[in-house]
């Protein structure tokens, strides 16, 4: 049985991931000196934020834009939700404060996958007659999983990525180490 | 140039070909194929956060430092505890005994209690193990898990010649007071009816 909930609403209850993800894309253009034209860093439509950019100067560059919110919103939302994910790993009972880092956690760690549009403006970059094989045997692969990430977003795919990474993640490690 | 998606091209379509669009300069920036001079796209490099973005970035980062300091103590017990279980399931009774021991006092959920309970009979340490099937008592326990502290129970009585209560720190003498068996007073029939019970002689 699959719940299907607007996006909006989405969006609306794990608002401080969207505008981590937004800001990981203006950060990541101010690092690569690309000029910014716009930034949303939260809106109730469709889709939830945006940065408009120039054309990065290299491919490289156009791929760190893209990724950037994948990196940090994971580490980000990982580092936040780390003690929650160790309390459920040591069987504890979680307090009022891990209720709000786990939301918290949860919601930037969330909005961690780049969206379809990052994906095809990568795209477009990666087929460009200037971008390295390299780069195209890195990135190419990278816009692949974005695009699954996208289509398997409506069976919950970006939730249940958050959830493994605040929650399981922190588990598995101990499990590992001990 | 509407932002369709999240990540955008800025591709102006008609660039004004003469002069900076921003400022009016004449020398067009050569980084860039926008018609704009080098200072306007430095300072387009250079978009501001807002100072609410900026605020709750702040916010975020004081959650991380918060988040890290918590995690520095449970990382420890988390560690402990799976260590402990880790012995537990290779039946090294004593060292689990010992790890165990160290996070009981946070984690007293009744699954670590009967596990270090188990270690502790199992290692010899006999009134731990009584103090800790005593902190269970009157909890509401699931089938699996009572049918574990019988099996513990018994264990100890088994291990012990005393009951494993006459383990546990020494309660002060108590004296009963002498027994004196209550009496009942003879009936005597009030000297007055009173007149609502008159219908009832």
């Amino acid at each position: 049985m699959f719940i299907i909930i607007p996006g909006f609403v989405i969006s609306l209850l794990t608002f401080p991931g969207v505008i981590v993800h937004e800001a990981a894309h203006q950060l990541m253009c101010r690092l690569t000196s690309t000029p910014v034209l716009g930034v949303c860093y939260f809106q109730t439509g469709n889709p939830a934020g945006y940065v408009i950019h120039d054309t990065p100067s290299s491919g490289w560059r156009h791929f760190l834009i893209s990724v950037a919110p994948f990196l940090i919103n994971t580490i980000a939302g990982f580092l936040i939700a780390l003690p929650v994910g160790l309390t459920i790993a040591s069987n504890s009972t979680p307090g009022p404060l891990d209720f709000l880092l786990g939301w918290l956690g949860l919601s930037v760690t969330m909005h961690a996958f780049p969206s379809t549009g990052d994906a095809s403006s990568l795209w477009h970059a990666l087929r460009a007659p200037s971008s390295s094989w390299l780069l195209r045997i890195v990135g190419f692969p990278v816009v692949g999983v974005i695009y699954l990430g996208a289509v398997l977003s409506v069976f919950w795919f970006d939730a249940i990525y958050g959830v493994a990474i605040c929650f399981a993640v922190p588990a598995a490690i101990v499990a590992a180490l001990a | 140039m509407a932002p369709a998606s999240d990540d955008v091209f800025a591709e102006p379509k008609e660039p004004p070909p003469e002069a900076c669009v921003n400022c009016g300069s004449k020398d067009f920036s050569t980084r860039t194929k926008m018609p704009v001079c080098e200072p306007c796209r430095m300072g387009l490099v250079r978009y501001p956060f807002p100072g609410w973005v900026k605020l709750r970035a702040g916010v975020v980062c004081l959650m991380v430092v918060v988040s890290l300091a918590l995690s520095r103590e449970r990382v420890q017990e988390a560690f402990l505890l799976s260590r402990a279980k880790r012995m537990h399931q290779q039946q090294r009774w004593e060292d689990a005994y010992r790890l165990y021991h160290q996070v009981v006092v946070s984690h007293n959920d009744t699954d670590t209690l009967l596990a270090y309970a188990e270690a502790a009979v199992d290692s010899g340490h006999y009134e731990d193990a009584a103090r800790t099937m005593e902190t269970l008592g009157g909890r509401r326990a699931q089938r699996h898990q009572v049918a574990r502290a019988d099996a513990i129970s018994g264990r100890l009585r088994s291990a012990l010649p005393v009951p494993p209560s006459m383990l546990l720190s020494p309660v002060p003498p108590f004296a009963m007071p002498p027994h004196v068996p209550p009496t009942i007073a003879p009936f005597e029939a009030p000297a007055e009816i009173p007149s609502q019970f008159q219908f009832f002689r």
